[in-house]
């Protein structure tokens, strides 16, 4: 059995700064579209930070429906600030 | 071993299950053709498809389930999943998974599996994992995973008639199936056995309960700490009861046995098994291209060639707000004079509505509506590295020093938000799991130069640095920056200790940006900034001529008129930077929003928007080496109302928020008192 979490968590922590899903999924040998799955695991349990693609981008109007932000969002006419 | 399952005279329920994006509807709609009904599930508005389908003598009660990547009870699309495998039993499940995406897809097979039911593998989308140099050994698949699986392609209608033979002889017991179980290692295994045999002897769990699930998924799903199973069984088993206390005894166990939770050996054995599978029934006839993306990054994440590459993009992104802008921002003045030409022109009394008008009005909001075109240039400059996806390796090459300082590299994703407004950016800080990491991004994001101080920069640049307007404020940026990290570190040292987890990045594609979403951006933002110049500026400009023309008699906007009174009072604390009264009844009104400063100026100077002459008046007042100190003054400093009141509400502390506004004035009263004192020493005019 391959004990996948803890390689990846290897990797990480060997690289010695932030690292890329496809830079990673490289380097553990598992496919690029799995990884985002087991780094949400990780994410959860605390044990690293995932940042999707798109999270970064500055909060505007055609971009909500995707927005990782969208649900703290006071703009968002749907669910609007907590 | 096959074994057959329990179907009601030539009636099969099969479910459609998968990944979202595996395909899912093309094979229901294959499958069903038109035959379909649509509703949602029970007590939740998630959209529910049934359709019946035709095989023989049989026919299939189809039923598309949401979906999903996992069985956990994380999302409401994974719970509806889970719970109508255990409690409406479909015969069998069909599992879509995408060839292309594998090992992502397989992941959601072997919980289905383990939760007991029979489940056939639909494995879609074969011929773009055949475009991708993907082959399958699907015969192999099938004995590893101990289940019958059929190749298809949905969009073509390809596979649909032997994935209904498979349904067929699945429930009739003629196909393989053994649904192979995940191996956890000799010591999980142990305690699930024992869980097992403890759920059986448990009468009220193996009678009123088991029977909708298997005791094997209900003993791993106790390990894992399966927050909904564990309610669950509560209601059939109390807390102190044989199954309860074996629980805790098994959970203790295996603590000290790995020391770390147990849902995590789980999970890490669940996708070892998968990998362990892909690596022997898929093979890769080439390695991924190396895309245009791989290429640019080469350069654009590099460790060392990133950091220039930023910088360049920043000066540039200035250099263009600036050199593009000044045409428009002509015209606009010209416009703004004839305005103030035509009110002088035709309003001659009373004399204080045309002072109004012409210096409050006029000066104050005009002065900041000229650098309107400098500000939709610089949101389609924003809008232009966000939408060709350099902002997010901006966040990847900047989160190496976060690091180095103790901060998360997270946090530089609020902080290069703040470039277009703090008020986003604070909000944004609610991405960060760890709160210590997010109250240090909170405390140093107004630190990043927003756009609401452009007109600030614009209009003392071209009065004291015009020929370098780009590059002046390109340094005003870069310092907002170096004092954002260098706080976060002090910040991180004595105020919040603590590490900050690693950082992995989803890095998009570049992209061309798209004129509708550039064009989009900036009009959402420019308008904003207009709205704000009806609003508040203009309150502002109203508020600070009623204190220049009061008391009646005085000269306007002189020491003598209760402006004049105020920065006076306030000159003292300014002074030592070089500034006089005018700088602080121009950075208290700045208080509420940061283009007040520019319209404070505008209508102290009674030169109505005239640049030309505010410019000239700020030479009155400014040095080259003042006017830097006055702007990273007006950078670092309190800042604006809106973005106090965020603050407050995301800190949900007074006490923080005060901080905030407190240590930012300081901040901005030592950088500015460096500044000029820095430059006396080299000789500068002061």
């Amino acid at each position: 059995m391959i004990a996948l979490l803890d390689e990846i968590m290897k990797e990480i922590d060997s690289a010695n700064g932030p690292v890329t899903v496809r830079e990673l999924a490289k380097r553990v040998g598992v496919e690029e579209s799995a990884l985002p799955g087991m780094l949400e695991f990780l994410e959860k349990k605390g044990r690293l930070s995932l940042v999707r693609a798109g999270e970064w981008k500055e909060c505007r109007t055609m971009a909500c429906e995707t927005c990782a932000l969208r649900r703290f969002c006071p703009e968002s006419g749907k669910e609007g600030a907590e | 071993m096959s074994r057959g399952v329990a179907s009601n005279e030539g009636q099969i329920t099969a479910a459609l299950s998968g990944n979202p994006n595996a395909g899912k509807t093309t094979i229901f709609n294959n499958l069903t053709g038109g035959r379909q009904h649509v509703g949602n599930w029970p007590g939740v508005t998630v959209e529910k498809k049934e359709g019946t389908a035709r095989y023989g003598d049989y026919e299939f009660e189809v039923v598309d389930l949401p979906g999903t990547y996992s069985l956990t009870a994380y999302s409401l699309e994974e719970i509806i999943v889970r719970d109508f495998m255990t409690l409406d039993k479909p015969d069998l499940v069909v599992d879509i998974v995408d060839a292309s995406n594998i090992e992502r897809n397989l992941y959601l097979t072997t919980q289905l599996i383990e939760l007991g039911v029979h489940v056939v593998i639909a494995l879609n989308m074969m011929d773009v994992a055949s475009a991708r140099g993907i082959n399958i050994d699907v015969e192999l698949l099938s004995e590893l995973l101990g289940i019958p699986v059929v190749p298809t392609i949905g969009l073509r209608n390809k596979g649909t008639e032997e994935l209904k033979v498979a349904i067929v002889s699945t429930v009739m017991g003629e196909a393989r199936f053994r649904g192979i179980q995940v191996n956890y290692g000799k010591e999980i295994e142990e305690e699930i056995s024992k869980l097992q045999a403890v759920i059986e002897q448990d009468e009220r769990v193996s009678g009123e309960f088991l029977g909708n699930y298997s005791s094997r998924w209900i003993g791993v799903k106790l390990l894992e700490e399966d927050e909904k199973v564990e309610e669950d069984v509560s209601r059939y088993s109390e807390p102190g009861s044989a199954l309860f206390r074996q629980l805790e005894a098994s959970r203790d166990h295996l603590f000290t046995i790995f020391s770390e939770d147990i849902e995590t050996v789980i999970v890490d054995n669940r996708y070892g098994f998968v990998a362990g599978v892909v690596r022997e029934a898929v093979e890769r006839e080439f390695e991924e291209p190396v895309t245009l993306s791989d290429r640019i990054d080469r350069i654009l994440t590099n460790r060392i060639l990133g950091f220039p590459f930023f910088a360049l993009f920043m000066w540039l992104m200035f250099f263009l707000t600036f050199f593009l802008g000044k045409f428009p921002m002509n015209r606009i003045d010209h416009l703004m004079r004839g305005l103030g030409n035509l009110i002088n022109t035709n309003i001659t009394s009373p004399v204080w509505l045309r002072s109004l008008l012409v210096d409050g009005v006029v000066g104050g909001v005009g002065s900041v509506l000229v650098f309107l075109p400098q500000i939709f240039i610089i949101f389609i400059c924003i809008s232009i590295l966000e939408d060709s996806g350099y902002m997010a390796r901006a966040a990847f090459i900047m989160d190496r020093i976060m690091h180095w300082l103790g901060m998360h590299g997270k946090s530089f994703i609020p902080l290069l938000m703040g470039f277009g407004c703090n008020v986003p950016a604070v909000m944004a800080t609610r991405t960060l799991e760890s709160e210590k990491d997010r109250m240090i991004t909170i405390l140093v994001n107004p630190l990043m130069s927003c756009t609401a101080r452009l007109p600030v920069y614009a209009l003392f640049t071209a009065a004291f640095f015009a020929a370098h307007q780009g590059t002046v404020t390109f340094s005003l940026y870069l310092l907002g920056i170096i004092l954002a990290v260098s706080m976060a570190k002090l910040f991180r040292r004595f105020l919040f200790p603590g590490e900050s987890e690693p950082f992995v990045m989803e890095l998009p594609p570049y992209r061309l940006p798209t004129f509708k979403g550039t064009f989009i951006h900036m009009w959402e933002r420019g308008s904003m900034f207009l709205r704000k110049a009806g609003t508040i500026i203009l309150a502002g400009s109203v508020a600070i001529w009623i204190l220049s023309y009061l008391p009646p008699g005085v000269k306007y906007g002189s020491g003598a008129s209760l402006a004049g009174k105020v920065g006076h009072v306030l000159e003292p604390l300014v002074r030592p930077l070089g500034f006089d009264w005018r700088a602080a009844v121009a950075l208290l009104f700045g208080f509420v929003a940061k283009e007040i400063v520019v319209s404070t100026y505008g209508t102290l100077l009674g030169v109505g928007e005239n640049r030309a002459l505010i410019s000239s008046g700020l030479h009155g007042f400014f040095t080259p080496l003042t006017a830097y100190g006055f702007m990273a003054f007006t950078l670092i400093y309190t800042p604006c109302l809106a973005t106090i009141a965020v603050i407050k509400k995301e800190t949900g502390s007074r006490r923080w928020t005060a901080f905030a506004v407190g240590y930012s004035l300081a901040l901005a009263w030592i950088v500015a008192f460096v500044i000029y004192r820095v430059g006396l020493l080299f000789g500068l005019k002061g």
